[in-house]
């Protein structure tokens, strides 16, 4: 009598077990979010020399990276927002240009160019 | 009586206007020493390790002082090496090249807007240059010598270098990325008697076009030099050490950008005035240790630039003499 209730008590909390998993919902498998570069804006687009603008990428995707350069100027900060600096002798029209990569180490470019005058 | 006559390191830097298209010399690139005086004896193998820390915080407009905002100071600390080999007792084999521990620029809080930072720092290798020297002529009886050198600069970098994804300014990319041609003269006298050196060194430079559209202006340098083994009195105090004197003048034509439109990077080039005082203390007469300080005292800048105000180095420099039977 005694086994057949350890008996009866194992395949209780086995069913509970068993319960208890099939209840756990399945998780969907993971979609890279595609890598998307919406735009490239500069909060001024015309500046003098020793001024700043800010320029901003709007863009979505996966552990996304941003690289920035300038064919002349400084750039400072990192990531989706830079500031933009024009030291003289950057007269002229000068591009900047910002890489965005994601993790699957896909890449989108797109250039901006700010008139120093 | 005549006092020996050893080999002493000159010292012979550059504290260069070189610069992008930021208008500004910054804290520049030092060309690497020639820490010898024209050519080696054969199978001498000469070496040379240098250190340098250099400090710019004030602009220029051409020879005036100006209270221009955009960099409140610049500074860097160089490694270097040098090493020369005789492959006959006419032609020597040299080899140069340098290292930016770090070469730092900090913007001036005084700027009319916030910057998200505020500092901005590079670092690595920036060119070798390889160079044969030939002795041209010496007179041995009037203690004369003149070599005549000829070399190619190579850039030990030919990629931007940036930080968090944000490409560094040029003023402190560790390298100018461009190939280049080095030419120099040495012209030596003595004068045993009085143990006195004079030496005038010339170097011109060639930039070629980097890869960044950008060519940075040849330069002219000149320096003269007089060296006075340090003999008085107190002997054995002063036996080991020579002061020298070095005169250098620099002169650099403008860079040209070929990404701006009228391509002439009108904040670039210049004159400088340097006054170079050096002390050298040998050991054994195989090794030499040299400490020196450059101080420009008369500069003309092409618009407006960050001038250095002041150089440091010091230097380790020995003589292996490489033997057939070693």
């Amino acid at each position: 009598m005694k086994s057949l209730k350890r008996v009866s008590g194992l395949i209780i909390i086995t069913i509970l077990i068993i319960l208890l998993y099939s209840c756990k919902k399945e998780e969907p498998p993971s979609v890279n979010q595609p890598l998307v570069f919406n735009q490239l804006v500069a909060e001024k687009n015309m500046i003098h020399p020793g001024e700043s603008t800010t320029i901003t990428a709007t863009a979505s995707g996966d552990q996304l990276f941003y690289t920035w350069k300038a064919t002349a100027g400084d750039i400072l900060g990192s990531g989706n927002r830079v500031t933009y600096i024009s030291p003289p002798c950057t007269i002229g029209s000068n591009e900047i240009t910002c890489s965005i990569s994601d993790k699957a180490n896909n890449s989108l470019t797109k250039k901006i160019v700010i008139e120093v005058y | 009586m005549i006092l020996r006559i050893i080999y002493i390191p000159l010292i012979f830097f550059s504290i260069s206007l070189q610069l992008k298209s930021q208008c500004f010399t910054s804290p520049g690139n030092p060309i690497a020493g020639t820490a010898n005086i024209g050519t080696v004896g054969k199978k001498l193998l000469r070496g040379n390790l240098f250190y340098r820390y250099s400090f710019s915080d004030q602009y220029f407009e051409q020879d005036k002082k100006t209270d221009f905002i955009y960099y409140d100071k610049a500074l860097y600390n160089y490694m270097g090496t040098m090493i020369a080999y005789g492959l006959s007792n006419r032609i020597t084999l040299e080899a140069e090249a340098g290292y930016f521990i770090n070469k730092t620029i900090f913007y001036d809080e005084r700027l009319p807007y916030t910057l998200p930072e505020y500092e901005k720092t590079g670092y690595g290798f920036t060119h070798a240059v390889t160079s044969l020297k030939y002795l041209l002529y010496h007179d041995d009886i009037n203690r004369l010598k003149w070599s005549l050198g000829a070399g190619s600069k190579i850039p030990l970098r030919l990629k931007l270098q940036y930080s968090n994804g944000a490409i560094l300014p040029v003023d402190v990319q560790p390298s100018a990325m461009a190939w280049g041609i080095v030419l120099q003269s040495f012209l030596l006298k003595e004068n045993s008697l009085k143990a006195l050196r004079y030496f005038m060194i010339n170097r011109y430079e060639y930039n070629f076009t980097n890869n960044q559209d950008f060519k940075w202006g040849q330069a002219l340098y000149t320096s003269l030099f007089i060296s006075k083994h340090l003999h008085f009195r107190y002997e054995w105090l002063t036996e080991n050490w020579t002061a020298i004197m070095q005169v250098r003048h620099e002169y650099r034509v403008h860079n040209l950008n070929y990404n701006l439109e009228d391509h002439i990077v009108n904040g670039s080039g210049g004159h400088l005035l340097l006054l170079v005082p050096q002390l050298n203390y040998t050991i054994r007469e195989k090794w030499n240790i040299s400490l020196l300080a450059e101080i420009p005292v008369y500069k003309y800048y092409n618009e407006v630039q960050l001038a250095n105000k002041f150089a440091l180095t010091f230097n380790i420099a020995g003589d292996i003499v490489l033997n057939d039977n070693q």
